[in-house]
Formats: C-alpha cells, structure tokens, sequence
C-alpha cells in the first residue's frame, strides 16, 4: 500500500482567471467610456467623448496602482502613457477656447442611403428589430408617464488644471457678451473703475508730480486729503502717493503728520519754489 | 397598511429613497444600515405593497435599483407641476437602432448597419451623446471598431431593471412572423 501526501486543492481556474487580470494591459473605466487610453484619445480627439467630463487625474491615479500592482511594466510603456495622459491634458486646454460653429460640424445632413442589396433577407433580418423598436416606444411612453425626482447630471465637469477651465469659460462669455452688446472702448474704459489707464506708469507719476507742482506754486502748501476728496479710483490714489513720494525725494517739498493716522500736509520747499506763497 | 404599522427598518429605507435621486440598490442600503441583504429585499417589498394601496406614489424596480415613482393615475396633474422632466426625445431611427445595440451588445456600427441597412453614424452620436449608450471598447479584429453598449440611464428611461426584462429574440422574431401572417391575412 502507498501513501500519497495529500496536497492542498488549487482553485487552478480561478488562479488562472485572477492571473490573466493581472496580466492585462491597462484599460480606462470611466462612466463613459472603459478601454485603453489610446482608444479614449482618439475618441476625444474626435469629439466623441467629452474631455472636460474626464477627470486625468483619476485615470493617472489608477494607472499609479496599475504600476503599484504589476511592478514589470516596461518603461516604454509607461512613457507612452504619459504620453497619452499629455495628449489628454493638451486636448483639456484646447478645451478652454470657444468652439465655433464649424468646428462643432452640426449642419450636416443625415445620411440615410439605403442598401439595395439583398433587401428580403435584411427584411428578414431587421423584422424581429422592428418588434422591438415598437416596444421600447410603448416602454417609453408607459415610462414617461411616471414621474420621479430628477437624476443627478453628469456632474462637475473636471478641473485638472485647477479652475482655469472655469474662468476661461467665465472670460470667453463675458467677451462674448461685450461683443455681442457692442460696446465702445470708452464705455469699456469707464466701467472699469479702479483700474489704472494703460500709460505707462512713470509718465502717469509725472504728470501727476506737474499737476502738484502747479499747486504747491498756487498755494505753498496742500493737505494730502485735499488731493483724495471723493471716492477716487484706487489707480489714482497709487498714483498720487507715488508721486508725493518723488517729489520729497526730489527736494521740492516736506511732508509732515502731526499725528498717527492724521493728515498729511505737504510743505513747498523754498529752494525748490521760490515764488511760493509758503516759501 | 398603515403609515404607522411600517416597521423601523422601513421607514429607514422609505427616508433612503426619499432623498435619494438614482436608483438604490439592496447592496448600497445594506452597506449603509448594517441591515442583511435578506432583511433588505423583504423591507423593499414590504414597502413596494405598502406604496400598493392608495398612494400618489409607487416603488418600482429599475435599473437594479429601487426609485420611486408617481403613480400613473396621477400623472396629468402633477405632470404639470414638474414641467420640465428634462425626458429624452427619440427618432425612430433612434429608437431602432437602439433596439439593436440592447440586444446585440456589446456591438459595432457595422453591426448595427447591417442590421438596419441604412449609415447610423449620427443616430449613435445622438444616442451616446443622450447617455443611452455608451462605447465599451474595441473589437478585435481587422479595423478594431468601436463596440456600443447600453447605459443604466437606458434602463431607467425605459423602466427596465435589466435587459433580461425584454423579450428574447426568439420570441420577438415569432412576434413578427406572427404579424406578417396577419398583415397578408388582411391583404
């Protein structure tokens, strides 16, 4: 009589099930789409899928344990993925400019051309087709007639490059807008309070230190108040306070605050303005 | 049933679903609640037969997932409270092609060309751009087309808690002969 050791039970064909898996190549499963990443470039290259609806940094995380899990992938692999992962993100910036109307191709006319070959075998073919066309209609219908909360929308669109997806949209129809309304560059310039004008700022700070030489020659001396009554754009403010600034560097007048936070009085220097009245 | 004769368990998943905006499934409450898969279904059903008896609304399978719903006699009234249901609008086209891809998939254009014989290009881009369908990779094969599968919307829309709620071929293609016969007993 012999004796056999007795050796544990292999589940062989789960092993080779669970092997196979590890062995795949990596596959994208979004919620529109599951395959390869090359596959999903090129739908969205060809508008088929959304990009802005695809979250890149998910499918990099996944292909991030994909590596964790298979540890061989060779490296050109890898790099190809990176590759695709940056055709994926190019086609997410390409994203954040206006699509025209042309590009968007929805004028063309529908093509229904029939084939004449062989029609009563596609007739036979098609038959149980149109049975089941005719039941979704009724489904439908029937499903239509009960009401229920709204299902969620497809969600947030996925911001991989933080929320510049969202300003430039914000951007592209306020430009939109504006052009739309017809606005002039006057009307533009006006309602952009607090934004400096487009001078350089050095000639600005000069008119403005001639602006107060002429006052300080009026008067001798000013109080910084004086020259901020009202609500002045911030623009102006900077401006002014810049130029205070290189006036006393220049010489041609103190500036003196009795108190913390009081007024501030400006004094014309008499070697700067000797015809002054506070000379 | 009385409202208060419900049981805890399910008044809870009567609260589930009342928040709930997609269809929920056994496996998502029983993970929730800690309640058994079994103790899960049973309350579904207590709740399906509670909605059963005069109520405005009804708990119906879709999807593989419990949704409630208004109930059909209502429909004309609280129709025009929810005026924009935001439903899905079909060709015929649409809706035959549509046909093809729920019982052939996972299918390619070609397939389905075949089928219907005529170029259906753009009524798939209509149906993936509605979320009726969905691509589900490539075919091997020479060329290595698209394949097109149908989405959980498409049960939902269509009030199907799995494609295996629709006839089988067999029994559509005997649905069709059973019509041609009766066509040419008319002629």
């Amino acid at each position: 009589m012999s004796f056999r050791p007795k050796v544990p039970e292999r589940d062989f064909m789960s092993e080779a099930v669970h092997l196979e898996a590890e062995q795949r190549p990596f596959e994208v499963s979004i919620e529109a789409f599951t395959g390869p990443v090359d596959l999903l470039c090129l739908l969205v290259e060809s508008k088929q899928i959304d990009v802005s609806r695809i979250s890149l940094t998910d499918i990099v995380r996944a292909y991030g344990q994909y590596l964790t899990r298979r540890a061989d992938v060779p490296l050109p692999q890898v790099a190809d993925f990176f590759h695709k992962a940056a055709t994926l993100l190019l086609y997410k910036v390409l994203a954040l400019f206006p699509v025209s109307v042309a590009d968007i191709g929805g004028n063309e006319p529908e093509d229904d051309s029939v084939f004449l070959d062989d029609v009563e075998r596609r007739m036979e073919l098609f038959a149980p087709f149109r049975v089941a066309r005719e039941i979704l209609i009724l489904r439908k219908e029937r499903q239509e007639r009960c009401l229920m909360r709204p299902a969620m929308d497809a969600g947030p669109v996925h911001y991989d490059i933080g929320d510049v997806y969202g300003l430039a949209s914000l951007w592209w129809d306020i430009a939109q807008r504006r052009r739309n309304s017809g606005s002039r560059t006057h009307e533009i310039e006006e309602s952009w309070i607090g934004v400096p004008d487009p001078v350089p700022e050095e000639r600005l700070i000069e008119t403005k230190v001639e602006e107060l030489t002429d006052v300080v020659l009026r008067e001798g001396e000013f109080s910084v108040s004086s020259l901020l009554k009202g609500s002045i754009p911030f623009g102006v403010l900077l401006v002014t306070l810049l130029a205070l600034l290189e006036m006393c560097r220049m010489g041609r007048i103190r500036i003196h605050q009795e108190e913390v936070f009081g007024d501030i009085v400006a004094y014309g220097c008499s070697d700067s303005f000797p015809g002054s009245q506070n000379s | 049933m009385d409202a208060l004769t419900l049981s805890r368990e399910a008044r809870i998943l009567e609260a589930i679903l009342f928040v709930a905006s997609d269809p929920v499934s056994e496996e998502s409450v029983s993970d929730v609640t800690g309640f058994s898969r079994n103790t899960v279904e049973n309350t579904f059903k207590e709740l399906r037969e509670h909605y059963e008896k005069g109520h405005g609304i009804v708990l119906r399978r879709v999807a593989g997932g419990w949704k409630l719903f208004s109930s059909d006699d209502v429909f004309e009234v609280v129709s025009r409270f929810q005026k924009d249901s935001g439903r899905i609008r079909l060709s015929k086209a649409a809706f035959e092609s549509l046909a093809v891809v729920a019982y052939n998939q996972p299918v390619t254009r070609g397939e389905i060309e075949e089928i219907r014989g005529v170029r259906c290009d753009r009524v798939i881009e209509t149906l993936l751009a509605t979320g009726l369908v969905r691509i589900a990779g490539r075919k091997r094969g020479s060329g290595s087309p698209l394949l097109y599968r149908t989405t959980d919307l498409f049960l939902r829309e269509f009030g199907l808690d799995s494609i295996a709620e629709l006839p089988t071929l067999a029994e559509l293609g005997e649905m069709a002969r059973h019509r041609t016969a009766d066509d040419d007993a008319l002629e």
